[in-house]
């Protein structure tokens, strides 16, 4: 019979090898799957490897897609660190993007990189402050911050689509009577768009987006208050437990909205960086339709919260995802991302289990001889 | 008078609040044993595409077809319970994060989306559906009639349901050990009750649930297919399940309720109501949201009647 | 180990902590009270005997003139239960004025100066350790008369 014996130290090993293992073995029963319904896996994995990262400008469009997954993987493992189920980085991000989309629009005659600077702030705020709704609740009535965060997410979407599509709200543009027709958000000005930094080394360089490299300097910055700051440390004792909290003297209040609010920034960062790096207008379809405030979890908890890590996985989901979207079309089923990122959630749960446990086959005792 | 718009959304608010109810049920069942199943938008999902499957590629009279499709969304939700259940109780597993990944594997980018497009179930009425019946004859009573006798039989069902899980929670035996497995899995342990099995066939039971009343929408409610349907019913049936204080006639009520709020934009607005849309859309979220904070803030000083040990893996310890 | 003194002068400065520091103090601590673990192992994994020995050191390194013991060996084994009752029997030579909450009557009986009942939240009377009986202790812990 099987046992499980707990373990006393965690073998670094395994710390790697979850992850990646819960990856391999995802894309081995996702493979499974294809093939019961009747696709190659093989011909459709290559397809996505290539996609992903080999074809031309693929690790360009890959770090498009990775971008807004490092910003809400890194809100997500703020959050949940401290056992803080913030699932509301989806909306969080949405309300970045329309306070990011306002500062540039109405910011626009300042010099670029004010505007920039007034567009991370603004994205901060708002997705702060659509954070701090669920972190009251959750600090003075203790509800449940994993359904009102939730919640959120909903009225968030329907409050985006309010603004563009059913109203005639500052962000909306109606200056060609085709934008009256269909409608969509107005235009950022040349200001407000993020530069992005070119790698040339022959041919068609890499286009890092300033958002990647501002989620690798959140991440950085993140690292250092988790691990070096009296704060990180509060936080880690209040994940692990309330009452030691308390008897520490730790606020625990005041804990949950801070790290509420600072998972919402992140996200609400992301946010303004979809405005600013790569859609240039407030777009609540495309917005919507990514789901990158959900993917963040899935990131987040495959880094195990590390936020260097989420950068990494970042980088990788934002591979599948960019896959996802360019073979999209009757040779490639769609829905194949989330369950391909469902499998690796489950495979990286299962695979937490092997860091928690030793795995012991256990032959049960013979029965005792009679006799002396 | 029957008409009117108070009788018309009393009446839709039913109809919508079915799916609720049937998932805020499932999802009871499981947390009663200790689980917390956060996968049941995911299993809502399964159970709405894979009925809708059954009702166009099944042959036969409506009446078998609407049954079979109804067993396979069952099915299939709880198979995608299954998951969660080994995760949580074998692999003792976080139980809030399993099932993200469920709802986020199944969900409206996921496996339902899937099989929804690779088996071209999209664009396309279903090709029998639960059509409201007219119940003893009865439905053109005045204010109840069409709120109590003229609706689909999933309606009624729901109601059975209901009336079989109250029976079966307060006077069966298993119904008593899988309260005392939710309040203390230790005790029932000790008692002989086999707590992993319990979990297991109450996990599934709920995420049968949840299939049934993901198939209320694709069967009933619109009835067709689209990707992502439910748009969050099944988070808001959670929230049933803990502001009916685990309670299944209280779901009744919270459902029906919640039902209500869902209903209301598409009535307003079939009367030709102007106000934007998304501000009735958001209205069940945002109740959900108030009547979860008074809930949980003062009117209760401690969570009245959630099990003991909702969320906890249970491991027997052995030293 | 830290974790009531991660705000002081010597483990933190400003917003940051002097993870050095800490764990140094960690790992003489360890030595010290012979906990069977590294200053980097999770306290979740320790034994309760172990568990016990790094609470004790925690409360006792920051020098406390009273310290509130509140079955302090309740599910702990023989040896576990002699070295914690050493540490307290040591620190209170050492001038530390000790509260020990306990329903292991030995255990009262083996350590304490002064022993006081309580029944029904109102303290029904004092005994002699060296001369009492657990009866009679036992008798005022259920209410019994005065004796």
């Amino acid at each position: 019979m099987i046992r499980f014996e707990r373990r006393l130290e965690q073998p670094r090993w395994l710390t790697v090898a979850v992850p990646v293992g819960s990856i391999l073995v995802a894309l081995l029963f996702a493979g499974v799957v294809l093939a019961a319904t009747g696709h190659n896996p093989f011909h459709a994995y290559r397809r996505l490897f290539d996609s992903a990262f080999v074809a031309k400008g693929a690790l360009s469009e890959t770090l498009v897609s990775a971008t807004p997954l490092a910003f809400t993987g890194l809100a997500a493992a703020v959050a949940f660190r401290m056992q803080l189920f913030n699932i509301g980085a989806e909306g969080q991000l949405y309300f970045g993007a329309i306070a990011a989309a306002a500062a540039g629009l109405q910011l626009h005659a300042l010099p670029k990189p004010l505007v920039i600077a007034s567009m991370i702030v603004a994205g901060c705020v708002g997705g702060a402050a659509w954070g701090l709704i669920p972190a009251i609740l959750k600090a003075f009535f203790r509800t449940n911050e994993i359904i009102t965060s939730l919640m959120l997410n909903y009225v968030a979407a329907l409050v985006l689509n309010y603004l563009i599509f059913d109203s005639h709200s500052y962000w909306r543009d109606t200056s060609t009577p085709e934008a009256q027709v269909f409608p969509q958000g107005k235009l950022l000005p040349d200001s407000a768009t993020w530069p992005a930094t070119t790698i040339t080394h022959a041919g068609p360089g890499l286009v890092v987006p300033l958002g990647f490299l501002l989620a690798i300097l959140v991440a950085i910055l993140l690292w250092a208050l988790y691990s070096r700051t009296r704060f990180g440390f509060e936080v880690q004792v209040l994940g692990d437990s309330q009452r030691a909290a308390r008897y520490a003297g730790i606020r625990t209040r005041r804990m949950i909205i801070a790290v509420f609010c600072l998972s919402g920034a992140v996200a609400g960062l992301g946010g303004a960086s979809q405005d600013g790096d790569f859609r240039h207008l407030l777009d609540p379809r495309g917005l919507s339709q990514s789901g990158y405030g959900y993917a963040g979890i899935v990131v987040a908890a495959l880094a195990r919260y590390n936020p260097f890590g989420v950068v990494l996985i970042a980088f990788l989901l934002g591979g599948l995802q960019n896959a996802g979207y360019t073979l999209q079309g009757a040779d490639f089923p769609s829905g194949l991302v989330g369950v391909i990122q469902g499998l690796i959630l489950f495979c990286a749960l299962g695979g937490e289990l092997l860091r928690r446990y030793r795995i012991r086959l256990v032959r049960r005792p013979a029965p005792v001889a009679e006799g002396a | 008078m029957n008409n009117s718009i108070l009788v018309v959304v009393a009446a839709s608010g039913v109809l919508y609040g079915t799916p609720l109810l049937f998932a805020a049920l499932g999802e009871l069942l499981a947390e009663r044993s200790g689980v917390l199943n956060l996968g049941v938008e995911g299993m809502m999902l399964i159970g709405a595409v894979m009925g809708f499957w059954a009702v166009q590629r099944i042959h036969g009279s409506s009446h078998l077809v609407l049954a079979v499709a109804i067993l396979v969304a069952a099915l299939t939700g709880g198979l995608l319970a299954l998951i969660h259940a080994f995760l949580v109780v074998t692999l003792r597993a976080n139980q809030i994060v399993s099932g993200l990944a469920l709802t986020i594997f199944a969900g409206a980018a996921g496996l339902s989306s899937y099989l929804g497009n690779d088996l071209e179930l999209a664009d396309q009425p279903a090709r029998h559906a639960f059509e409201p019946v007219d119940l003893f004859g009865l439905q053109k009573l005045p204010v109840i009639g069409p709120i109590v006798f003229g609706q689909p039989v999933l309606v009624y069902g729901s109601w059975l349901c209901v009336i079989a899980v109250a029976l079966y929670l307060a006077r069966t035996r298993p119904g008593l050990n899988v309260r005392a497995v939710g309040e203390s899995p230790a005790a029932a342990d000790a008692m002989g009750i086999n707590v992993a099995r319990y979990r297991y066939a109450h996990t599934i039971a709920g995420g049968a649930f949840a299939g049934v009343g993901g198939a209320c929408f694709s069967l009933s409610i619109t009835p067709q297919w689209v990707d992502g349907l439910t748009s969050g019913a099944g988070w808001i049936a959670i929230a049933l399940v803990i502001f009916a204080f685990w309670r299944p006639e209280l779901c009744l009520v919270g459902a029906y309720f919640f039902g209500a709020f869902a209903a209301l934009p598409y009535t307003l607005q079939a009367r030709g109501v102007t106000i934007a849309p998304e501000l009735f859309q958001s209205l069940p979220y945002v109740a959900t949201i108030v009547v979860l904070v008074l809930v949980s803030a003062g009117w209760t000083k401690r969570r009245l009647g959630a099990p003991a040990s909702l969320g906890v893996p249970y491991v027997r310890e052995e030293l | 180990m830290a974790l009531k003194s991660y705000r002081g002068r010597d483990h933190s400065r400003g917003p940051f902590l002097r993870r050095a520091s800490i764990r140094r103090k960690a790992e003489e601590l360890i030595r010290r009270y012979d906990v069977r673990a590294t200053a980097t192992t999770v306290a979740r994994q320790l034994s309760g005997g172990n568990l016990q020995k790094v609470v004790l050191a925690r409360e006792f390194s920051g020098d406390p003139k009273v310290l509130v013991a509140a079955s302090p060996t309740r599910g702990l084994d023989v040896a576990a239960i002699e070295t914690v009752h050493g540490h307290l029997r040591d620190a209170a030579a050492g001038g530390m004025a000790i509260l020990l909450i306990s329903e292991d009557l030995d255990e009262i009986l083996a350590l304490a100066d002064r022993v006081v009942v309580m029944f029904e939240g109102a303290i029904v009377g004092e005994v002699d350790p060296k001369g009492a009986t657990v009866n009679e202790i036992g008798l005022l812990m259920a209410g019994g008369a005065r004796t």
